[in-house]
């Protein structure tokens, strides 16, 4: 049997893109802030794994509504297409679709983990994440694919994640592939 | 948060996150935004959204998450109404079916009583601020199916 464990690179304060081996993952602190450069570089037929857990504590009163995003080249595209599954504790669940300019990867406060391809042909992210601090409906599970339709673009840098207002957590991106 | 707006050579409005992250040869606008949605290109000028703009996007968005709410609040019930239609179209009588469902359909009817005044709250929001309180109101009653 063959054990693998991940090196460890600290990406926080990072100013230029660093691209990630297989086997490698990223660490990245963010404190009060609502652009998170993840400061990695990408190439074609790549695979990543992404965990994102916010530190803030998310009670009704200090909610923050809104999606959170990451675009990626740290740039806002309009070709992004997204199918979203969206469930409740309540008993029902939503399922919708949405057209935005980038990969949502939660809501609010959350606890996210996604999954990256990068593939000319096929660039995707898929994410689940479980928001926390709504009141009623706590907690809320949900889940999104995205494809970015565009084929010709290349995906060069993972990209920047944008919240609705400044959050705080940390956030790991692994590379798989 | 700080964007830098650029149109590509097809003509479509690009906002890159950093500045870095602008094409070469390409002419960027430095704008300080709330969000990258607040950047528009209108008549070949890259501008922020006006607040009545804003409003408007937000009144889009809100419609949205009401319909969205409003069709997995009656979801659960809506194969009572293929019972009913079902009936109809077999020339049987309705009544036992409305006796019998008669709470759900009720409930069904208050989902949508509270569906139009929602609606009608959001399209009457003259703030960003009165159509955030609406939005609360909104997302307060997601268990409405369950009382």
């Amino acid at each position: 049997m063959i054990t693998r464990r991940f090196t460890r690179v600290d990406l926080t304060n990072a100013t230029e893109d660093y691209l990630l081996k297989v086997g490698e993952e990223a660490y990245i602190s963010f404190n009060n802030v609502s652009s998170i450069p993840l400061r990695i570089a990408t190439t074609n037929d790549t695979f990543y794994e992404l965990h994102l857990l916010n530190s803030n504590p998310g009670t009704n009163s200090n909610i923050l509504y809104g999606g959170v995003f990451l675009f990626p080249n740290n740039t806002v595209y309009d070709n992004i297409r997204v199918s979203v599954i969206y469930r409740s504790s309540a008993g029902h669940a939503t399922i919708y679709y949405l057209e935005g300019p980038g990969f949502p990867i939660g809501a609010s406060f959350f606890v996210a983990i996604a999954w990256l391809i990068n593939r000319k042909q096929y660039k995707n992210v898929r994410t689940v994440s479980n928001l926390y601090g709504y009141s009623l409906y706590f907690p809320l599970y949900w889940e999104a694919s995205t494809d970015w339709g565009d084929t010709t673009t290349e995906w060069t840098s993972l990209g920047t994640i944008v919240y609705p207002a400044p959050a705080s957590g940390e956030i790991i991106v692994r590379r798989l592939m | 948060m700080r964007v830098w707006a650029y149109v590509n050579e097809q003509g479509t409005l690009y906002c890159a996150l950093l500045k870095e992250s602008v094409p070469e040869n390409v002419r960027a606008v430095e704008l300080e935004v709330e969000t990258p949605d607040d950047v528009v290109l209108d008549n070949s000028q890259i501008r922020i959204k006006t607040e009545q703009e804003k409003l408007e996007t937000m009144k889009r968005d809100a419609l949205m998450e009401l319909k969205m709410i409003i069709s997995s609040l009656l979801a659960p019930t809506d194969y009572i109404l293929l019972k009913i239609t079902e009936a109809q179209a077999l020339g049987e009588d309705i009544d036992p079916l409305l006796s019998r469902y008669a709470n759900e359909l009720s409930r069904r009817q208050a989902i949508r009583r509270w569906n139009a005044s929602m609606k009608a709250a959001i399209n009457a929001a003259s703030t960003r601020e009165e159509l955030q309180l609406v939005l609360e109101q909104v997302r307060s009653r997601l268990t409405f199916s369950s009382e």
